[in-house]
């Protein structure tokens, strides 16, 4: 095919411009949130939480909403540096890395298929709202895990059981807040409600906040790529503690291995060919 | 965590890399590292950064004609653009005095994506292992070029609304090369079909074609697109960084279109 300026004409329209609906800075006076002017709409009127939920994804929630998202961050982010996405932040401590670096690069190990809480809220939202819709259509509980692929014997589930502990100390205190806060159950959480279940005495598999997480933003009407980008820096407070934590400390000096401390288990030592 | 458990943590770190012989007098200083067996100080004397690199990744030192491959690959990704949108990201950092170690990873974060990105490169690899046996001309039918996607197969498609002239040379030198393999070959065949409808061979499907000859992995292809493309990110957002703010353009407000 040969070049013509239609096949350009995208980037001809787009060159030196910037069109956009999420806002504009009008310097010295106001900026605008999408509809909202920040200062005289937002500033002061809503949270942290709903202003960053509004910039994901264009939606301003409710403070009820803003409140539960804020308490879930506050979970997802322990300051213990056993948690992966947190040794990156204490091994950048004992570094003394920049602390942006240091919280930007630990939220970037937790951008995760296995844990983390933003990548994996997207794999469990489409696996809940996936089976909902199979669930609605006449599949039993029992065929819906069936279905699932099997790892160790067990039914690899996103959203239920955890790498490094059977129960998850996070369900019962978000039950009981989602219950204050006034939210009633949805059809997602009454699935994973039954799916809970049924693991549970299957396989002793209970749900994680993960899969909690899920079904609820599922029944608050999220897609699973809106939540995404809501929670994608929810690991950072407990990355930016663990840094912290390795700041004062002499460098190599978080969990140090020596030579003998690593199995090698490659070649030995051979000569180089000419 | 549950210490009555066992998850199946191992207790040890392991490698099939890298063997290091503690210092006598220290077990935490390393007195001679071997890199898949060979001592490093007789790599740094006798083999070069793309042979060492090859080695990292395949655990054997490659053949004259897969070292040359891979040199005149990385030699041939190392700038991308200064228009490329991961170029542009270091360069407005660069620009705005971030600091100078944080430039090469926003470079190589924003050339993460799978649309263009590094990420494209995996799936672009494995495209092109799942249809090496198949003829180009079945594929081509099965992933129609003029079903309006810029990408209509990862690694292939369009850039600014045509074939990317740059990489399609460079393909075609490639190719030239002893050491270049079946899946070059076939991501020729098939962007030579493809190009009647303005499409071809990106970048990402290049690096991934060449690394599948040289079995260097999917996974690891992408972070060796990332490797290979990081010189210039580098050179270009220090080159920024050394002049004044105002050198870069800042869209004035009747060029930045509010439409709530």
């Amino acid at each position: 095919m040969s070049s013509s300026p239609d096949n350009y004409f995208l980037w001809q329209q787009k060159r030196g411009n910037i069109v956009t609906s999420i806002g504009k800075w009008v310097g010295g006076d106001d900026v605008q949130v999408r509809q909202y002017s920040l200062l005289k709409d937002l500033f002061q009127q809503v949270s942290y939480m709903q202003l960053q939920v509004l910039n994901a994804t264009g939606k301003l929630i409710s403070p009820e909403l803003g409140r539960w998202l804020e308490n879930n961050f506050m979970v997802m982010s322990y300051p213990d540096a056993r948690i992966w996405c947190n040794q990156v932040g204490a091994f950048a401590g004992t570094l003394k890395t920049s602390p942006t670096a240091a919280t930007v690069a630990g939220c970037l190990a937790a951008d995760s298929r296995v844990y983390g809480g933003s990548q994996t809220s997207e794999h469990a939202m489409r696996f809940i709202q996936q089976t909902l819709l199979k669930y609605k259509a006449g599949q039993s509980i029992e065929a819906l895990v069936a279905a699932a692929p099997v790892k160790q014997g067990k039914p690899a589930i996103i959203g239920f059981a955890r790498p490094v502990a059977r129960t998850d100390e996070r369900i019962a205190p978000h039950q009981q807040m989602t219950e204050a806060l006034g939210f009633s159950k949805g059809e997602h959480m009454q699935l994973a409600d039954l799916l809970a279940e049924h693991m549970q005495q299957h396989y002793g598999m209970g749900i994680n906040i993960g899969g909690y997480t899920a079904a609820f933003m599922s029944d608050q009407g999220f897609s699973p790529e809106e939540v995404y980008r809501i929670k994608n820096l929810c690991v950072a407070s407990g990355v930016t503690a663990c840094y912290q934590d390795q700041l004062t400390e002499p460098e190599h000096s978080f969990l140090p291995w020596r030579c003998d401390d690593i199995e090698y288990q490659g070649h030995g030592p051979r000569p180089l060919p000419d | 965590m549950s210490e009555a458990e066992d998850f199946g943590f191992s207790d040890k770190a392991r490698t099939r890399l890298c063997l290091e012989q503690p210092s006598p007098t220290n077990p935490y200083l390393t007195e001679t590292l071997y890199l898949a067996g060979y001592d490093l100080q007789q790599l740094v004397q006798k083999r070069s950064f793309s042979d060492t690199l090859y080695l990292l990744f395949c655990h054997q030192l490659p053949n004259a004609a897969q070292s040359e491959l891979l040199e005149k690959l990385m030699t041939g990704l190392i700038c991308a653009s200064p228009r490329h949108a991961a170029s542009r990201a270091v360069m407005s950092a660069g620009i705005s005095k971030t600091n100078p170690e944080h430039l090469l990873p926003i470079g190589l974060l924003t050339l993460g994506g799978k649309q263009g990105g590094a990420a494209e490169v995996q799936l672009a690899y494995q495209f092109l292992q799942q249809h090496l046996n198949t003829t180009a001309e079945l594929v081509l039918q099965q992933n129609p070029a003029s079903s309006g996607h810029q990408h209509p197969v990862p690694g292939f498609g369009a850039l600014f609304g045509d074939v990317d002239p740059l990489m399609q040379k460079l393909a075609e030198y490639l190719l030239s090369l002893e050491g270049a393999g079946p899946h070059l070959r076939f991501a020729q065949q098939l962007a030579t079909l493809m190009a009647k409808d303005g499409y071809g061979l990106l970048d990402t499907g290049l690096c991934a074609a060449v690394c599948a000859d040289l079995a260097l992995g999917a996974r690891e292809s992408v972070a060796l697109y990332q490797l290979f493309r990081a010189p210039g990110l580098i050179a270009l957002g220090m080159e920024q960084s050394h002049l004044p703010i105002h050198a870069l353009p800042l869209l004035e407000d009747e060029h930045y279109v509010f439409q709530p």
